[in-house]
């Protein structure tokens, strides 16, 4: 923790660094949140570990000037897909890489702490304590890790100025498409109630919308009311309608943060959706979407020998 | 009237309830607890930590047909929407949610009447519950409300342990309570100190977390502050908070439909959405996070006073527990308490 509150009040003296995006401890049990430190003193409220989930990217542009900004391989993907996008200037930016070992889900912890009032909480090593008014716990982390987690191939973030400690090599991964392989195999029925069943309950908030990195375009076509893609009632067959358009506009550009899935309060798996395409596309194109800043995106490229005649 | 119901029997209260409502209770739905309509008593969850929608779309749909119209020539022909008339009893409503139902009433009941709403409204039975399962973002103590104090509802429960303690509160959940005797045995002292003894300790945990006296004192002045730049940036300008909701009321009206026919519909809307305020020539009158942000918290802790003599937020804490983005209420209203010059 000294060493990111150190890192950051040597930038903030900098006179061209407007602010450091990282986060800060929150109030409920198992929180961090987003937290922009101006001045040396915000400084020291930066906090840095298995915690901090929000991707933090979306918000480089509510600032005019340049920021540092703490990532972890999560945020670092969605700024390559973004970058690559041409959405942020990489001379507005001073990037920090943190290694990752995987991000806890803060909702699973307090579904353990089964609604004991909680003094504080503290990370050691693989272990979480928790301190409640009389007494305290301790869980094992890797029981309450999200569900992006366990199977993630980047343990370093694939772009810094500067890294925090060395780079992590990883070994042994579950597989990351077993969910979706397995959802592939359920008759077509099956597969159209299990959907269904899911995205009746979604109440249009567009929390999966507004979280996520890559979705930034300035008009979403939710919003567009002349003409009107899509119905405004929050019926079965427009909420597929908007969730089915998502996926597809983040084929090839969601680098499978999670923060869909974890912003939605319905519970809605977006994530399998989105897996889904990502498999598409790696099988079609040979692609994973924010690995490499210098391999060209497929669907924003073209090739003079593409096999297809529209394109030519 | 106090009366005790063993658990047991709680099934068959509601399957005799059920004969003249529709019952909507709580269910548990994989991980949240959501109101639904039962007809499988045994799912009703009766004790349970925060619902994760509040029941107010029984009352106000998130979407609802106005009218349907048909053209024909020059001639266009309208058919009002009619609302269900099978009564509905909402049981296991947590007091917060009973209060932003009265909150609702005053707008839905202000300038214009709201049919489709009152008609719902009237013919709802209200069935609360004592809320012994608080939890870190809960704050009606700091709002006029506790968690025991389900002010405007019929019939009102207590879970003891093994049995229900029951309050007929108006007289229509008098008169179901005597229609029912034979499920109830008579409260005694014994029952009523340890229902006092309960709310005692849940009233421990939700502690006070500011005056609200002070905050509403101090929003006439803070318009202009500083503090809306600095707490509005985390904000994403979704719509969860909004839609979660038990007191907010926005909504829209839209057509769906084509040249021939189509209906007309109100939706839910958010004032944290970008497009809520956005005209037909593309001005938008609230641009940015900090405009709109400072819109909801003026709605409820200033206008909604000025319009209706409350405050239109019930402390249940849901907009503070789902914000993707960490927005704290709370904290929102302790810098207000401060004031401005504390920015
Ligand atoms: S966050 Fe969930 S409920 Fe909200 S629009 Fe997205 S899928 Fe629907
Ligand atoms: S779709 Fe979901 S997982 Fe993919 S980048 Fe957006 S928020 Fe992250
Ligand atoms: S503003 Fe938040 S705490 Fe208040 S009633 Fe609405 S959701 Fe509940």
């Amino acid at each position: 923790m000294e060493d990111i509150i150190n890192i950051a009040r040597e930038l903030i003296k900098r006179d061209d660094i407007e602010a450091i995006i990282g986060y800060e401890k929150g109030r409920a049990p198992f929180q961090t949140v987003p937290f922009f430190a101006r001045t040396p003193e915000d400084c020291d409220k930066l906090i840095m570990n298995s915690l901090c989930v929000n991707n933090l990217v979306s918000y480089i542009n509510q600032f005019s000037g340049k920021v540092a900004i703490f990532v972890k391989p999560c945020d670092a993907k969605a700024l390559v897909g973004l970058l690559q996008e041409h959405q942020i200037e990489r001379e507005k930016l001073h990037i920090i890489g943190i290694n990752c070992q995987g991000a806890l889900n803060p909702k699973k912890l307090r579904n353990a702490i089964k609604g004991r009032m909680v003094k504080d909480w503290s990370i050691n090593g693989d272990k979480i304590k928790v301190y409640y008014e009389s007494g305290e716990e301790e869980f094992n982390i890797k029981d309450f890790l999200l569900d992006k987690c366990p199977a993630c191939d980047t343990r370093t973030p694939p772009i810094y100025d500067e890294l925090l400690g060395d780079e992590i090599k990883t070994a042994d991964l579950p597989e990351l498409l077993a969910r979706v392989k397995e959802l592939e195999k359920l008759p077509a029925a099956e597969k159209q109630q299990y959907w269904n069943e899911h995205f009746e309950r979604c109440l249009r908030c567009y929390a999966c919308v507004k979280i996520c990195p890559l979705c930034y375009c300035e008009r979403c076509f939710v919003e567009n009311a002349s003409p009107q893609w899509i119905d405004k009632s929050n019926n079965l067959k427009s909420n597929k309608a908007f969730h089915l358009i998502r996926a597809y506009h983040l084929a090839g550009r969601c680098i499978d943060c999670g923060e869909c899935d974890r912003a939605c309060p319905m519970d809605i798996p977006l994530r399998e959706l989105n897996l889904k395409m990502r498999k598409s596309v790696e099988e079609h194109f040979n692609y994973v979407p924010g690995k490499d800043i210098d391999v060209p995106p497929p669907l924003s490229t073209f090739k003079k020998e593409d096999p297809q005649d529209f394109i030519r | 009237m106090e009366l005790i119901l063993k658990k047991e029997k709680l099934k068959e209260f509601l399957e005799q309830l059920s004969k003249n409502y529709e019952i909507i209770a709580p269910v548990k739905e994989g991980e949240l607890i959501n109101f639904k309509s039962v007809k499988d008593f045994t799912k009703v969850v009766m004790t349970y930590q925060k619902s994760i929608k509040s029941p107010k779309e029984f009352l106000f749909p998130q979407c609802e047909e106005l009218y349907k119209y048909k053209f024909s020539g020059k001639d266009v022909e309208i058919k009002p929407a009619e609302v269900e008339k099978k009564p509905k009893a909402i049981v296991g409503i947590h007091p917060c949610d009973a209060v932003a139902i009265k909150i609702l009433d005053k707008l839905f009941g202000w300038d214009y009447k709201d049919e489709l709403y009152f008609e719902r409204r009237n013919n709802t039975l209200l069935i609360s519950i004592t809320c012994n399962t608080p939890d870190w973002s809960c704050f009606c103590t700091s709002v006029e409300g506790t968690p025991y104090d389900a002010d405007g509802t019929d019939i009102h429960f207590t879970d003891t342990g093994e049995t229900y303690y029951i309050e007929g509160k108006s007289e229509k959940g008098k008169q179901i309570l005597q229609d029912n005797n034979n499920l109830f045995t008579e409260a005694k002292k014994e029952d009523k100190d340890k229902v006092e003894k309960i709310k005692k300790e849940i009233m421990e945990q939700v502690p006070v977390k500011f005056d609200i006296k002070k905050v509403t004192e101090n929003m006439d002045c803070i318009f202009d502050s500083k503090l809306w730049d600095r707490i509005s940036v985390k904000c994403i300008h979704c719509g969860a908070c909004a839609y979660l909701c038990p007191t907010c009321h926005c909504f829209d009206i839209n057509d769906e439909g084509n040249y021939e026919e189509g209906k007309r519909i109100r939706c839910w809307d958010a004032c944290m959405f970008g497009h809520f305020t956005k005209m037909a020539g593309g001005h938008n009158p609230r641009e940015d996070e900090k405009t709109r942000y400072r819109q909801r918290i003026f709605h409820k802790f200033n206008y909604y006073i000025k319009n209706f003599d409350t405050i239109s937020c019930v402390g249940c804490g849901r907009c503070i527990a789902e914000c993707p983005a960490g927005m704290d209420l709370v904290k929102t209203l302790q810098l207000i308490e401060k004031g401005a010059e504390h920015e």
